[in-house]
This record gives structure tokens, sequence and C-alpha cells, in this order.
């Protein structure tokens, strides 16, 4: 007969070991006053972005009848764009492409290494299902988006790679043969990439290796304002489904690599630097990189507002 | 009401559902910063207040129904312990650190080494445990709610809830005993 599980031991234990004193009446009342308050200015800013977005949707309403106007009917489909983004086979550019306007991101992709599924590879609940003829859909972008990443310095914690070198992972040959992918110790291991100024991140892609159908485990995307990622670090991707890379749990799934790379949507984070681990994969204890590509722009600079005090009226 | 909703009604502005959720997860971080940071209460509240903070700040961006809200302020708190530890130098888990008494009052110095690794112990296992199965653990054993109001608050059935603190234990028990077993401590006693 199986003894009821009342969890009395388990109940022992997590207050010996995992219990806290309360916390403070007064720090408790504060942050709740913080918070409160914080609401109130993050739904003050909703309305003024509201606002901002139906002026400028009417502006542009405005500009595009000028511009009919102006240009009559000209079909201006087969008209020169300009995406800034390498065209390749998955392009791109609509006829509806105009400044301010969102583009689908252009990719230039490889040449597809191996064909079919797999089968060595095991599927498991952590696991994205893999479809080897599925298109990936079209990511938009704001025009003007180009690829940050191309030729910046590249650092990792294996500052000597066992093969290739670092800048393989940002000289845009994707092409994962032997000479085009860098491979860094085994274990945890991370390579980041300086974009030189704070950017606007929109997508980034990441080509492990695709030879060969492989999962890299513990895939980890930080993006943070400081080399050292000290400040400011986000994670933007966390396939680290039981913690073993120490970064915190992740829910997004692995997946098995191939000349498609991973593109992963960054939501247009401001950061200067990009961190990518990965702890292994299904093949060896080996990290590999043969390409990153970080799609954004520029973030404009912040001005600090001149304000003026008003000078006090004389009655 | 069940966190989604509760998501919901923060991002059309409700001031009262944030208080609720404030309220629901107080316990939860403040136990993972006072865990995770040796009993250093100042540090924790400073790690406890920026979470919160934080996430009001990036509620509009989380999907309702895109995961647990529990896990996400965690993973908030984890990245401010992260930064908190950077900026003052290493303050290693489950080690008392070697600050003045007047900086933390609340800090016991007498605290033995033993209770200090099994403290940091019990915080690894419940690190390491998904973070359905931590709310629930912390949920029943140490805020003592009923299974019916983990389930409500999980958008649960309680025979799911009740599933859920089943393997909740299990894993906890395994996990604590592999970590024994490595280390100096006892075993849990049945």
């Amino acid at each position: 007969m199986v003894a009821h599980d009342d969890g009395r031991d388990v109940a022992e234990t997590l207050k010996a070991g995992y219990g806290a004193p309360p916390p403070r009446h007064q720090f408790v009342e504060e942050v709740r006053g913080r918070l409160r308050q914080e609401l109130q200015a993050a739904q003050a800013s909703r309305r003024r972005l509201l606002r901002l977005w139906r002026w400028m949707a009417a502006a542009a309403v405005i500009v595009v009848a000028v511009g009919v106007a102006a240009v009559g009917f000209k079909d201006t489909s087969c008209a020169p764009h300009e995406t800034g983004i390498l065209p390749g086979p998955e392009v791109l550019s609509t006829p509806q492409d105009r400044p301010g306007r969102m583009v689908p991101l252009g990719v230039s992709l490889p040449q597809a290494l191996f064909g079919g599924t797999p089968y060595h590879i095991k599927p498991h609940a952590h696991l994205e299902k893999y479809d080897s003829e599925k298109a990936r859909p079209p990511f938009p972008v704001p025009k003007g988006t180009t690829n940050l990443a191309l030729g910046k310095p590249v650092t990792s914690s294996d500052p000597m790679p066992i093969i290739g070198e670092l800048k393989h992972v940002t000289d845009a040959d994707k092409e994962g043969t032997d000479g085009s992918y860098v491979e860094l110790g085994p274990g945890i291991q991370w390579v980041q990439i300086d974009l030189r100024k704070p950017c606007h991140i929109y997508a980034i892609l990441v080509w492990h290796y695709h030879a060969q159908g492989r999962v890299y485990h513990d895939v980890v995307l930080q993006v943070a304002d400081d080399p050292d990622f000290i400040e400011n670090v986000r994670t933007i991707y966390n396939n680290d489904f039981d913690n073993s890379a120490g970064l915190g749990v992740g829910k997004d799934l692995e997946y098995i690599e191939d000349y498609r790379g991973r593109l992963i949507d960054a939501g247009a984070v401001k950061a200067r630097y990009v961190r990518l681990y990965s702890n292994g994969n299904t093949s060896n204890d080996q990290n590999h990189y043969v390409e990153v590509e970080v799609h954004g722009k520029p973030a404009p600079k912040q001005v600090p507002l001149k304000t003026k005090l008003p000078v006090p009226m004389m009655s | 009401m069940t966190d989604a909703n509760l998501i919901r009604a923060i991002q059309a502005g409700d001031e009262t559902a944030l208080e609720t959720l404030y309220e629901r997860y107080l316990p939860s971080v403040w136990r993972f910063a006072f865990a995770q940071l040796a009993g250093h209460a100042g540090a924790a509240e400073d790690v406890v207040s920026e979470t919160f903070l934080a996430a009001v700040r990036q509620i509009s961006r989380l999907k309702p129904e895109g995961g647990s809200v529990g896990g996400w302020l965690i993973g908030i708190a984890r990245h401010k312990i992260g930064d908190l530890r950077r900026r003052r130098g290493r303050v290693k888990v489950g080690v008392p650190p070697d600050l003045p008494a007047q900086e933390d009052a609340s800090h016991d110095p007498s605290a033995s080494l033993e209770t200090a690794e099994t403290r940091a112990q019990v915080a690894a296992v419940m690190d390491a445990l998904p973070d359905d199965q931590r709310l629930a653990l912390e949920w029943k054993y140490l805020d003592g709610l009923p299974v019916r109001e983990i389930a409500r608050r999980m958008g649960r059935t309680e025979k799911a809830a009740e599933t859920l603190l089943y393997r909740a234990r299990n894993a906890f028990r395994e996990a604590f005993e592999r970590a024994g077993a490595k280390g100096t401590q006892t075993r849990l006693a049945r």
C-alpha cells in the first residue's frame, strides 16, 4: 500500500531552507506607491503615443493622397528601391515600399548542405518540429534596416578558437563549409558583437553550423549597453529549458540547424552589444558560428531637452 | 482572477489589478531575492523594488497567455541580482558576506555555516525547478494556500494543480537529495 504523501518533509525543508522574514511594511508600501505612479505614467505615455500615432496616420494619408495626385497612377512596381539589406533569394521589398514603411527583411541564404530530416535527432518536448520545406514567413522591419553586425568586432569567452577566427562570425560568409566558421571550446561559450553605437535591433539571425543537422544546446541571446554585460542586460532568446547554462530557464524551443539559420525577433530593443551563448550540440561538445547578422538601425542620439523656466509675470 | 486576466487588466491601466499582482508575487520574489543574496534584507529590497518597477514598465509587451508571470518576475529578479552582484562585487549564495552589522541589521551573523549551506542548497534546488513547480511549492508550503486557490491563480483545474504539486514534490526531493549527495547535507527525512 502506498503511503499518503502529505508533503510534510518538503514543507519542513522549505521552511528551514527557503523561508524568509517578511519584508518591512514601510518598504512594501513604498514600492506599492511607486508602482502605482509608474502605471499612471505608463498610461499617460501610452495615451500620448496613441495621439501621436493617430496624427501620423492622418499625415501619412495626406502625403499619399498628394503623392498620388502628383504622380498620377503611374505603375512604380518595378522602380528601384533601397532596403539597405543584402538582396537574396527571400527578397524582399514590396511595391508599396516607401520611406517610413515596414518592408520584409531581406536575407541572403546560403546553399543548403544537407537535405531531409536529420533522423539521428530524437524529438522531445523542448525541440521544435523540423520542417525542411517550410519557408520562413516574411519578417517586417522598418525601411532602411541594415545588417549592423557586418564587419563589426567580435570577442568571445574562448579567445583562442580551435578552428577558424572570430571574424568569421560577421564576415558575411555563411556558406557553412570549412573555412567559413569558427569553432569554440567545449561547454558554455559565448561570442559578442560590438555594434559600435547604440542601435535599435529588429531581428538577429544566427547560423551556428549547417553542414549537418544539429541542435545547439542552451542557445541564449542577450543584449546590453556595456561590454561586460552589467548594465541593462536583456534576454531576447533562451532555449535553456533546464537552466544548465545558469542564465535562467528559457521558454524558447531548441531547433535543428540548417541553411536558413535562426531568425530571432528582437522587438526593436535598443542596445550596443549582442552576446550569444551555446553549450555544445547534439554531435559534439564544441560550439560553432558560421555567421551572425544583427538587423537594425543606429538609434538617434538623445538630446537633452533644454527647458526654459517660465518667467513670473508681474501683475 | 487568473494571472492572464490580471495582466490584461493592468495593461488596460487597472491599478487594483496591479496591487493584486504585487501582493500575489511579492512573497515569491522577496524569498527568491533573500535566498539568492544570502539573507541580505537591504539588497533584497533593492532587487524586489527594481524587479516590480521593471515589470510595470515592460508589462505592455507581455502576452497574457504567454507563460508564467511568476517565472517572468523571477527572471527579471535574476538579472537584477546579477547586476547587483557585479556592481557590489560577488556576494556568494549561501555564504554570509563580510558586511558590517550596521549595513544590514536583519542579517543574522550567528547563522552557522551548515545552515547557510542548507539554505544555499535549497535555493539552488528551487531555482532549478520549472517556474510552475516552484510557485506551487511556495504557495502551498510556505504561504499555506489551499490547492483550490493555487489552481485559480494558475488558471488550472484543482486536479491539474494536485498533479503539479505531486510532480513538484518529487522533483524537489530528487534534486535536493542529489545536491545532498554531492555536499555534506542530510537527506530529507520522510
